[in-house]
């Protein structure tokens, strides 16, 4: 086994029984000790427990039992997810003062459930509140293309233990653009399904009307195992859809003929540096698409996600901001106050600017299947730094790596980061979008660039 | 955009009346900002009226919940 070795083919082996499980996790618990001091991408490791579950997989293909379709597949989830036994930490001290989850997130227990071996938790923005995994508690977690480079956030920890070879597979949450901006600055793939396709029970929730969860992985392959293991209806998720989905799997490798394919520009060109507005081009290329479109009002729909994510998340650690002020990590707790003290009739006009973003969308997908734009409006800017160039315009990093991702988050678009590398050698995603339920779509488009050597996952074995 | 929207506000570009309008409408909701946070709450409210700004007054129609 490499680091670079698939899930699909590390599963294989498995329930072929080349290799054990228990043989996987250990693997990757090794490869989390001896690497991730470089990296900082681990918060937590379940040693007894992965090796525990592994064994059980080992058990049922001695058995011949079917172990799931990720058996013995090792994977990492950002540290707001539930991992029975453990502490859930979300990024924050004060969370450690709880109690062990009792169980699983669902979306853990469902890839469990397929097979899969949770071994880690990975480090994040505190709460979720910030695209850099700057984090005052658990330090910053650095690319693994270039360790002096941040590797992006909020689930920087996940995509970067991916983009680094200690996991294959990780699951991170996305609120503004938390999957796939690490993804894009990690050369990793990040999928964001629709709103309500994969639940949210079990995890730490930032922004109630806009959090969703979701896979990273090195393949497109990977993150469709992946998702359609995570997909499905689930009671305990009050915003769970019960909208039966495609699986996505079957369909790789079926190409892009009779998709209807666009170039975003407008806003997602004027947000993007040359360098992101060049992978575009060339992934536009390479799918035969001479079509641009502009998405309406998107600007105003980033000003209204940051108002909604603003208000939302004020409220709801007002109570805890009361009490536990001192405690939160200096870098957000200013911003959770600002938004506890911002007056309602500013969200309410936010949520009717989404609605109205809603119908433009609605529209526009009429008429096209997959939007293509950056992912990030640059590659990884270096740790420390506090601005980013974007055609001209200063932009502060921990407030704008999120403008291109945060639009279709606002109206619960599934989108799908796939890597590509920019002018200057780094990791660089082209952001694919569709319209409600339609990963489908993503897959054919994300798999397509990839058999064409276009998308390659980056990272190196540090 | 704005530099409101590209979020350059700077800390030290706050007013004494701002600063003081933050203390009051903190206290208003149970909190007491450490002296050290007061500007930067301060530059994340005026950062965060900016994007109001930029919102605007959409139709006004009741807020929705928002469902897939």
């Amino acid at each position: 086994m490499t680091w670079t070795t698939t899930a699909v083919e590390l599963a294989a082996r498995v329930r072929g029984g080349d290799v054990t499980a228990v043989e996987l996790a250990s693997q990757s618990l090794a490869d989390i000790a001896a690497r991730d001091g470089a990296l900082n991408s681990v918060t937590d490791v379940f040693t007894e427990r992965a090796l525990d579950d592994a064994a059980r997989v080992d058990r049922a293909v001695h058995d011949g039992k079917d172990p799931g379709p990720l058996a013995g597949v090792p994977f990492a989830v950002k540290n707001l997810f539930d991992v029975a036994g453990s502490r859930t930490r979300a990024g924050s001290v004060i969370e450690l003062d709880r109690p062990p989850a009792a169980t699983d997130a669902e979306a853990v227990r469902r890839l469990r459930r397929a097979g899969a071996i949770v071994v880690a938790a990975t480090n994040m923005d505190e709460y979720a509140h910030g695209f850099t995994t700057e984090n005052a508690h658990s330090g910053t977690t650095r690319n693994p293309a270039d360790l002096r480079r941040l590797a992006g956030g909020s689930s920087g920890g996940s995509a970067a233990a991916v983009a680094g070879g200690l996991v294959p597979l990780a699951l991170g949450s996305d609120t503004n653009g938390s999957i796939r901006v690490p993804s894009s600055l990690c050369g990793t793939y990040g999928l964001k399904p629709t709103f309500g396709r994969v639940s949210r029970a079990g995890t730490v929730l930032f922004v109630t009307s806009l959090d969703h969860v979701g896979p990273i992985a090195r393949s497109s392959a990977d993150l469709a195992l992946a998702f359609d293991a995570l997909a499905g209806y689930d009671s305990a998720d009050p915003v769970s859809s019960d909208r039966p989905g495609e699986p996505c799997s079957p369909i790789l490798g079926r190409g892009v003929d009779g998709l209807r394919l666009a170039v975003a520009v407008g806003h997602f060109e004027e947000t993007a540096d040359g360098s992101a507005q060049e992978v575009v081009r060339r992934a536009a290329r390479e799918l035969g698409v001479d079509r641009e479109v502009v998405v309406p009002r998107s600007r105003e729909a980033c000003a209204a996600a940051s108002v909604i994510t603003s208000a939302e998340a004020g409220q709801r650690h007002l109570a805890q901001l009361r009490v536990r002020e001192a405690d939160y990590d200096p870098a957000v707790r200013p911003g959770l106050i600002a938004g506890a003290l911002l007056p309602a009739a500013h969200y309410l006009a936010a949520q009717r600017l989404r609605a109205e973003y809603r119908s433009v969308v609605e529209d526009l997908f009429a008429d096209v299947d997959v939007l293509l734009t950056a992912t990030t409006p640059c590659s990884a800017p270096l740790i420390g730094q506090r601005t980013m160039d974007v055609r001209g315009e200063e932009l502060l990093v921990g407030m704008s790596m999120g403008l291109l991702a945060q639009p279709w988050a606002l109206v619960g678009l599934p989108a799908l980061s796939v890597p590509m590398t920019g002018r200057d050698g780094l990791p660089l995603g082209v952001q694919l979008v569709a319209a409600p339920f339609r990963e489908a779509s993503l897959f054919r488009v994300a798999s397509t660039l990839e058999a064409a050597g276009v998308a390659v996952a980056a990272g190196r074995a540090v | 955009m704005s530099a409101t929207e590209r979020g350059q506000d700077s800390v030290d570009d706050r007013t004494d009346g701002e600063l003081a309008a933050v203390l009051t409408a903190a206290r208003q909701v149970g909190l007491a900002i450490a002296p050290g946070d007061l500007a930067a709450v301060s530059a994340h409210l005026s950062l965060l009226l900016g994007f109001a700004a930029v919102v605007g007054d959409p139709v006004p129609e009741p807020a929705p919940v928002y469902r897939p």
